[in-house]
């Protein structure tokens, strides 16, 4: 049958009865789309795999209907209108829900891309808790292939993710937030003492900023 | 902006006029890589398909930051020992700020790049009038990014039914379509400003009759089809 009973009784009320061809995908695209600007929610695997088994009970019933045909002695050029275009309304309902899998898969690659931008190759653990196995097998290599494409051998040689904004200038004032002990910078070594505020070079600086460890101050 | 009726002269001419009072360029290249870096960045940025990779540019910026850094090294250092006036300290400072000023710029312009490689991958690789405006080592970022996509997508798409689980055809068929490769939208608007005159030129190979008589600092905005060739000939930026 076209409907599957079982289907019927968990889906929302308005659709029972009717078709619910492509609830479960448009769920899943209202899942990531939904979700806050930033941030990876858990990976729904539930629901993502349920897509897929509707899109095999689709093909399922094509090639039954299409069995059919050709038990009656028929072509699958001579079938009846009806016949016909029950398949293409099987087969339209598997693109439906691929294309959904796929607008899920790849908002969520999208942000996971964006983690190597702004974190860096480590992927923390809050963030990693919600990312599929192929997610976080995806970050890695997308890190390292950043990495490659950076790099001074074989790469471009410059660290592409510095810089976001047009610089200003070129020393800034920082006062440091967490506790970082001494570090080696062009001026000399600097102690990065809690609350303890410096003029660094913008470049060094920089990637600390964007690990938490130092904040800038404004020049008021 | 694209109000401004009266040509007014641009950043860029002021800079020139200026450049041509004080005599002539000797060692300037490095200003005047400067300001094509600028606009190939812009350019870069503006542009909704990848544009040719400027492989001279890139090559001679390179090499004049290297040879800047070392010369900045070598007056930090002099200026460590005390053998410095506040003169080179001011000239290292400035030479520094430049520096940070150019990187900035490569970085930017890299960056640009690969946004639309990655949005454009499978596009980039099968057609090669595509490909061949990306460097090698783009190239080769096209290709490995591509890969790790179809590996990561195939860990659902391979569950899908028989004939359903290619990320580049809605269906497999033999000879059909790749209908689901993304390709830049070239009728996508742009601004851009007319570098030269040019007169009266036909834009629309669809509407031969309507000419533009497009003079210098006109301001455009105009699909990107129209113009793409007169940006290859540098006759306008995008802005």
């Amino acid at each position: 049958s076209l409907f599957s009973d079982e289907a019927s009784q968990s889906a929302p009320a308005r659709s029972r009865g009717m078709s619910n061809f492509g609830v479960k995908g448009a769920s899943l695209v209202t899942d990531i789309a939904q979700s806050e600007k930033g941030t990876i929610p858990p990976y729904n695997d539930e629901l993502a795999r349920a897509v897929v088994d509707e899109s095999q009970e689709h093909h399922r019933s094509i090639l039954r209907l299409i069995g059919d045909i050709q038990a009656a002695g028929a072509s699958l050029d001579e079938a009846k209108p009806d016949d016909a275009a029950a398949i293409l309304v099987h087969h339209q309902a598997v693109l439906r829900n691929k294309r959904a899998l796929l607008v899920y898969l790849n908002e969520r690659m999208r942000r996971v891309r964006q983690l190597r931008w702004e974190v860096g190759t480590g992927l923390p653990e809050a963030v990693g808790e919600n990312l599929s196995h192929s997610e976080r097998s995806f970050f890695t290599q997308y890190a390292a292939l950043v990495n490659k494409y950076q790099g001074r051998r074989g790469g471009v040689g410059l660290n592409l993710t510095l810089d976001p904004a047009p610089p200003r200038d070129h020393k800034v004032q920082v006062r440091v937030l967490e506790e970082y002990g001494e570090i080696v910078t062009k001026d000399g070594v600097v102690d990065l003492a809690k609350n303890t505020v410096h003029l660094m070079w913008r470049d060094e600086a920089q990637p600390l900023i964007a690990e938490g460890v130092l904040e800038k101050l404004d020049d008021h | 902006r694209v109000s401004r009726d009266t040509p007014r002269a641009s950043p860029m001419d002021e800079e020139e006029d200026l450049a041509s009072q004080l005599g002539p360029r000797t060692s300037q290249v490095p200003d005047t890589d400067v300001s094509r870096l600028k606009r190939a960045y812009v350019n870069e940025k503006c542009a909704p398909e990848i544009l040719p990779f400027e492989h001279d540019l890139m090559r001679r910026v390179t090499e004049s930051v290297d040879a800047q850094e070392s010369t900045v090294a070598a007056s930090r250092a002099a200026a460590g020992s005390g053998a410095s006036s506040a003169t080179d300290d001011l000239t290292a400072h400035v030479y520094h700020a430049e520096l940070n000023r150019i990187r900035f710029l490569m970085r930017a312009y890299y960056r640009a790049r690969l946004r639309k490689i990655e949005t454009h991958a499978v596009h980039c690789l099968k057609e090669p009038d595509v490909l061949e405006r990306l460097s090698d080592l783009e190239q080769r970022y096209a290709s490995d990014y591509a890969n790790i996509v179809e590996e990561h997508f195939s860990s659902v798409l391979g569950q899908m039914p028989e004939g359903y689980e290619s990320m580049v055809q809605q269906i497999i068929e033999e000879d059909g379509a790749f209908d689901m490769v993304p390709e830049p939208d070239a009728d996508a608007h742009v601004f851009c400003r007319v570098r030269e005159d040019r007169g009266d030129v036909m834009l629309d190979p669809d509407d031969p009759e309507n000419t533009m008589d497009l003079e210098r600092d006109d301001i455009l905005m105009i699909r990107y089809r129209l113009i793409k060739k007169l940006l290859e000939d540098e006759a306008v930026d995008l802005m």
